[in-house]
Formats: C-alpha cells, structure tokens, sequence
C-alpha cells in the first residue's frame, strides 16, 4: 500500500518525457542500493537470518518501504516496456515495426536472448533460493568480506 | 460462512459482504481471471506468478511465525536449518521483492493506461486509484487483523500457549497504526518476535 502511493509519480514523470522516467528511476534504485548498503553495514547484518546481529534486520530493512524501490521499479519499468509492446504489436507491417521501435523488433525476433532470458531466470531463481544453506544452517559461515 | 458454490448470497448489504469471505468465492475469485475487457489474456500468466510469489513469502512468514510463538521447538528448528528443503521455506522471504515488483507492475500498467486515454493524471484520479485499492484490501486485512490479535490467542491452552499473542503484544498501543497501515513505520522499532502484526505492511 505505502509503495503503491508512489507509482504514480514514477508513471507521470515516463510519460512526460521517457528518458526522464529511466534516468529518475535510475537514480532511485542507485540511492536505494546505497540505502540498503549502509544498513547493512551500520547493523553488521549477515547472510545467516538467525544471527545475532539480525536481531536489527526485520526492523530497519525488511519492514521499511525505502528499501524496496528497487524492486518496485523494475517493476514499473516493466510496465512501461509491455505498453511500449503493446503499442509495437498494434502495427500491422513488421517494416513498420522495424522502423518504429528497432529495438524492441530485434528483442522480439531475437529467439537466442529468448533462451539467454528464459534459462537466465531460472538460474536466478534456484541460486536466490539455495544459495543461502550454509548461510542459514551455520549462521557465521559467511565472512563479512 | 462457507457458501455452497456461492450460490446463497445473501440479500442485503451484510450478508453479501459475509459471504465474499467464503471459501467457494474466494476460490472462484482466485481462479478467475482480473484482466478487462481491452486486456490481453496473457496478463493473467503474470498474474499467476504474483500470486505463487505471494504463496512462497508467506510459507516464509508462516514458518517465522510458528519458530517465535506457541509451536516452538528449538531443537526441532535447529534440525530443520540443516536440511536444504527448509533452505528453501527461509529464501522465499526474497520473493516479496518479487511480489513488491509484481505489484509495481500492475499498478504502473493501468496508470499507463489511464494516462494514455486521458493524456494527463489528475489529483481526482490518484484519489480513485488509492480509494480503490485501500477498499479492496481494508475489509479482509482488518477482519485478518483483528482476529489474529483478539481471538486467535484465545483459541488453545498449554504452557507455551501464552506465546501465542507475542506478535501481537503491543497492539493495546499501536492497532491505530495497523488500521493506517503504517505499522512499518510507527513504532519504527519493532523486535522480530513482538510488536504488533508488523510484517502484514508489504499488502
């Protein structure tokens, strides 16, 4: 709910002026790392959930809206990229695509960054889901680097 | 409460508002498709992965739940933490950035829209897009939090069970937070196994 108050502000600001949406976003999602960065730092959070110094990670990361503008604008810039493909797809002639939105024409015809994309993903999610086992059986396990 | 295939729904205001939380419409709402009329159906695949990211952080938030209040059994956690299936139940916490981007989505794809048929966004319009979204949430999450804090502790007995409402036990102070939905935020402290009903803020 908090997050969805400021969709809108992302949403105007792309269709005022596109590159504006993706420099903005940009920026947010930099200070938002930024943000996250420096919690973790300041708490001496770990990788393990059931260390000590986690006692601080639901309260002052995950709990706090300011620490997901990053994933809430990769969804937002996704939006913007459907409609922008939904716009692509209302032109009848693939000239006429090629020539209007050269770029989304090649991702579209692309059939290598289709697989590139699709075994990508899975790769992302099985490591995000298993990767943290030592981690979560052996909470110190993890150096801080 | 459970209405047989949702066919006796009531005939005033009360009982139709009972019977939206009945199992069968609930599943029929859950099965059925949200897309209008000018959207393309393949909007209801994306939807599916909101909702089975929505699944996998709350099979996280449930196991956190029950390592914190009255089912506790440290030993029986401590064994869990070993196996690489548990692995699994405490990573999916990563999938509310899934489903926070989900949402963004969602919400960002029908301001595009309305910005485009309207070619601007008025202050009118940002108040109907939170109304609505606030009173599809509101009712189910008040009836959710409330029984959590009121009735559910009240439910069972045994050595431990007064555990049941540690989550819960700063509520007396702060349920004004909850109905405002900045319980995140106020208190802005909250330890992982007290305050109250703090993680519901990501709806």
């Amino acid at each position: 709910m908090q997050l969805a108050l400021t969709v809108p502000l992302f949403v105007v600001i792309y269709r005022r002026r596109a590159w504006a949406g993706h420099l903005f976003s940009a920026f947010v999602i930099a200070g938002d790392t930024l943000l996250n960065l420096y919690i973790v730092d300041k708490y001496k959070l770990r990788a393990g959930p059931l260390a000590e110094e986690n006692w601080y990670l639901f309260a002052y990361m995950f709990q706090k809206p300011w620490t997901k503008f990053g994933s809430l604008i990769v969804g937002i810039a996704a939006a913007w990229l459907y409609v922008e493909l939904l716009n692509y797809r209302k032109l009848e002639y693939d000239d006429l695509r090629a020539q209007f939105y050269p770029k989304l024409n090649w991702c579209v015809k692309c059939k290598t960054l289709h697989h590139f994309l699709f075994l990508g993903g899975a790769v992302v999610v099985l490591t995000n889901l298993l990767i943290g086992h030592s981690a979560i059986a052996s909470p110190y396990s993890w150096s801080l680097g | 409460m459970l209405s047989k295939w949702g066919k006796n729904e009531g005939s005033n205001s009360v009982s139709a508002w009972l019977v939206s939380f009945s199992l069968s419409r609930c599943w029929d709402s859950l099965a059925s498709s949200r897309c209008k009329l000018w959207d393309n159906r393949e909007l209801d695949l994306i939807e599916g992965f909101k909702f089975f990211c929505f699944f996998l952080a709350q099979l996280c938030l449930t196991a956190q739940f029950l390592m914190c209040t009255q089912t506790i059994n440290p030993w029986t956690i401590e064994k869990f933490f070993q196996e690489v299936a548990f692995t699994i139940v405490i990573s999916s916490n990563l999938m509310c950035e899934a489903f926070v981007a989900f949402s963004g989505f969602f919400g960002a794809y029908r301001l595009f829209l309305l910005y485009d048929a309207n070619g601007s966004f008025s202050f009118k319009e940002y108040a109907k897009y939170v109304g609505r979204k606030y009173f599809r949430l509101a009712p189910a999450f008040y009836v959710l939090f409330f029984v959590s804090w009121a009735v559910f502790p009240r439910l069972g007995a045994g050595p431990i069970w007064y555990q049941a409402s540690y989550m819960f036990q700063d509520c007396d102070k702060y349920w004004w937070s909850q109905l405002l939905f900045i319980g995140n935020i106020y208190p802005y402290f909250s330890a992982p196994n007290a305050g109250c009903f703090f993680w519901s803020w990501i709806i």
